[in-house]
């Protein structure tokens, strides 16, 4: 009788735990729901907000929608609603919540804190003033850092949200969320490297002269494309001057650079004239070409170079974001037209490569010069960012080490790395003097085999494949003749408008080997080298307008360092610097171990 | 880092031309010498090369340098490049210099040129080693050792001799050297010398033979007080 009315209370007992759980897991899921709805709300006056351009007021706003989502990802920190996430049918829904409220605010702190810190950057009159709290520049660096973190783990996180299981409306709210943050992922991608380099520069409190090399990505190198424009400035303690700015020409003018320090062995493994400032920048180690740039510099003007700023069309286009429209003899260079005028139009529209020449540098001028003044807008900024689709990226380069080591960690210096790794690159250099690779596209693809394979280079390794899809776009008449050229001498081959030459570099993971080298199923002769400690393997590849070749090489690649010890990190597929952006993918059959 | 290792391994063809080819704008116009699988390459083996960028009607002849083997004459097509050249490899590892003959002022468009690749046929092998002493301190006459392990890969590298040279602040002070076992393990002390305080290292060579092309590694440092 005793042990049945103890088994009762027993069972009441668990009963009510049960169901106070449930009750303490519903409120809190409701707490989550109401505080996410606040957030969305909160969201929603920001963006009225936003327009005022008052950043005061917009940090503010995020400071409040910051709040509203704290007590949203508080819920979604309670360990009954993470397990509650594995409950079938609203599990989906309680993950995908508790996804946006915690990734969600870490964002919208990191947004307040850029916000916050660039107000006061802007009241102080960076760029145009000396700082008074150099502390500012580089808390906004790091805050701008810490803000893409988050935004590219709250894009990672959503990607992995099948919208398609959620509920109660979810699934929409879920599926808009993902287009909006990946546009945010995109532009936080590509703003946040120009945010670090431009804060490095404002920092320095000693007058720092950078050289602004001005690629055209059109015409493909190691580091993006050839030096098409450049501009002097010179920073300190954050006031910044505009000192020179010219077109390639100038620079040719100057005469041949004495590449003496220039690695021997590389010297001649793309068959490029290194004392040419159209050639320099072969390989994908940028801080090579920039040592190059910065002792022709001083060897032509008797000027000490501190660093060089390696950008393209598609970091202009952002910058011209920033600093508005340019009318350049009488064209309007805009965010919206600035990546196909530089890649495309500007040779249809001055014919006259001088006056085309002069066009680049006045742009250019312009440019640096309402940069340097702060005439920036952060909206335009973010919205050229966000609408930018080249491959291209930043890289920055200083003679100074602690600077370099700074460019280094923010992984912004271009430098191949010299360490074991599954790691690859793939560059792209024209071989036909031309301007084509505007219609060029490749498509990247790196897989990480069988284990159990040793190499010949004395480690244990395993079998990989790189795969490159090259093709040129471009359409067989009507382009503009300096577009269109064969400048390159090739013996006996027919060179028929619309077709380019390229020389595509393969940078191997450091102790690797070649298998099998092939275009298009066919054995292929390259030209084989080292650079940076990795084997290279240069293909010298001829596309006719709108045709595709496929560039494949198996290789046999360490899974041990030379300590025999086993190398440990996710494979990588750096892709080159170019103006469509190059689509990559990576994958694995797994984890090797060592025998 | 066994960065001469790799530089010298059978992938890392280092090109060095004996003569200024026709480098300058565009990229890529200066004759080339083109390996295909010249990886992995087993001693005595064939590997196949071609001559690019080149006038048609030009002859071009490559071979190994100093070894006597030679491909024998080709004449460079319409589009600039040779046929294939199928060469043997020399039938013992090692790093070799495969050439071409010098190709003139009209045959490559720019200056006369001569194109070589340095070449390592066989397998290279890893080692791993370190050096100790029976004490840290100079004035205790202390005696110094060396130890490590010779591997390709997977593979143990057994019954090899490697040379063991102790040098003392890069100059080398005593040398001997070493059989290794089953494991590819090695052990030896260096005896009949007394040693001033500095930093010592050992470097360790695995020569070429018949499979291993020549191998060096060099130890962390020790200091001795």
């Amino acid at each position: 009788m005793q042990l049945a009315k103890n088994k009762r209370n027993a069972i009441a007992v668990a009963v009510m735990a049960l169901v106070l759980t449930i009750l303490y897991l519903v409120i809190r899921v409701i707490l989550m729901v109401v505080s996410l709805q606040s957030t969305v709300n909160e969201v929603d006056q920001l963006q009225k907000i936003a327009s005022t351009k008052d950043l005061a007021q917009i940090s503010a706003g995020l400071g409040k929608a910051a709040d509203a989502i704290a007590m949203a990802d508080a819920s979604a920190k309670d360990p009954l609603v993470q397990l509650a996430g594995y409950l079938p049918v609203i599990g989906a829904d309680i993950k995908a919540a508790s996804i946006v409220a915690s990734d969600g605010r870490l964002v919208l702190q990191g947004a307040q804190d850029v916000s916050n810190i660039a107000n006061q950057l802007i009241k102080a009159g960076i760029g145009s003033k000396p700082l008074t709290d150099s502390t500012l520049v580089s808390s906004m660096r790091e805050s701008m850092s810490a803000m893409n973190e988050a935004v590219q783990k709250l894009n990672r996180d959503l990607a992995g949200v099948d919208a398609g299981s959620l509920h109660f409306g979810l699934d929409q709210r879920i599926g808009s969320a993902k287009q909006i943050v990946s546009a945010l992922a995109n532009a936080s991608a590509r703003i946040t490297p120009i945010v670090q380099v431009g804060t490095v520069v404002l920092e320095q409190p000693d007058t720092k002269r950078w050289f602004v090399a001005i690629q055209n990505l059109s015409e493909l190198r190691g580091t993006g494309g050839i030096t098409g424009a450049y501009a002097i400035l010179t920073a300190k303690n954050g006031k910044v001057k505009l000192d020179e700015y010219g077109s390639d020409k100038t620079l040719l003018k100057m005469g041949g650079i004495n590449y003496k320090n220039y690695p021997e062995e590389l010297r001649d493994i793309w068959g490029v004239d290194l004392a040419d400032w159209r050639d320099i920048n072969a390989s994908a180690h940028a801080p090579y070409a920039a040592r190059l740039m910065a002792d022709g510099w001083q060897q032509k003007r008797g000027q000490k170079i501190d660093g060089v700023l390696f950008v393209g069309q598609g970091v202009v286009s952002e910058l011209s974001g920033a600093v508005g429209a340019i009318t350049v003899r009488g064209v309007s260079v805009e965010p919206s037209n600035v990546i196909d005028f530089l890649s495309k139009d500007i040779y249809a529209k001055f014919t006259n490569v001088q006056v085309k020449d002069a066009v680049v540098g006045e742009l250019a001028k312009e440019m640096f010069s309402r940069l340097v003044s702060g005439k920036v807008s952060a909206s335009g900024f973010l919205k050229s960012a966000a609408e930018d689709t080249t491959g291209d990226r930043i890289m920055a380069w200083a003679e100074d080490k602690n600077i370099q080591k700074l460019f280094s960690n923010y992984r912004v210096s271009g430098e191949v790395s010299e360490k074991f790794g599954p790691n690859v690159l793939v560059t792209v250099n024209n071989a036909g003097g031309n301007k084509l690779d505007a219609y060029t596209f490749v498509k990247l693809d790196y897989v990480l085999g069988i284990c159990n394979v040793d190499t010949f280079t004395g480690y244990q390794g395993r079998k990989s494949r790189v795969t490159v899809e090259i093709e040129n776009r471009a359409p067989k008449s009507g382009l503009p003749a300096y577009v269109d050229l064969r400048l390159d001498d090739q013996f006996g081959e027919a060179r028929p408008k619309g077709s380019n030459r390229d020389l595509v570099t393969i940078y191997g993971p450091v102790g690797s080997e070649s298998e099998t080298i092939t275009v298009n199923g066919e054995d292929e002769f390259v030209s084989i080298g080292t650079d940076r400690n990795r084997p290279i393997w240069v293909f010298e590849v001829t596309l006719l307008a709108g045709e595709k070749k496929t560039l494949v090489i198996d290789m046999v690649e360490p899974i041990n360092d030379d300590n025999q010890e086993l190398i440990s990190g996710a494979p990588s597929l750096i892709p080159p610097v170019m103006l469509n952006s190059p689509s990559v993918s990576v994958s694995s059959i797994g984890e090797c171990r060592l025998q | 880092m066994k960065t001469k290792l790799i530089a010298l391994s059978a992938i890392a063809l280092l090109s060095a031309s004996a003569a200024v080819p026709a480098l300058g704008y565009p990229a890529g116009q200066a004759p080339v010498l083109g390996l295909s699988s010249a990886s992995r390459i087993i001693p005595g083996d064939n590997i196949t090369v071609q001559v690019s960028r080149v006038k048609a009607g030009c002859s071009v002849t490559v071979f190994w340098v100093g070894e006597g083997i030679s491909s024998g004459a080709k004449t460079v097509k319409a589009n600039g490049k040779t046929g294939a050249f199928s060469l043997a490899t020399p039938g013992t590892a090692g790093t070799y210099t495969l050439s071409t003959n010098s190709i003139s002022t009209t045959c490559s468009g720019g200056d006369a040129v001569t194109l070589t690749k340095s070449v390592t046929v066989g397998r290279l092998a890893s080692i791993v080693t370190k050096v100790s002493s029976t004490s840290a301190f100079s004035s205790k006459n202390p005696t110094f050792s060396a130890s490590g392990t010779v591997k390709s890969g997977s593979v143990a590298v057994a019954s090899q001799t490697v040379t063991l040279s102790l040098r003392k602040d890069g100059t080398e002070v005593k040398s001997t050297t070493a059989t290794t076992n089953g494991s590819g393990q090695f052990s030896k002390s260096f005896t009949g010398t007394t040693y001033a305080a500095g930093d010592y290292t050992v470097v360790v060579t695995l020569e070429s033979g018949a499979v291993y092309a020549s191998s060096t590694k060099t130890s962390a440092k020790l200091k001795l007080r």
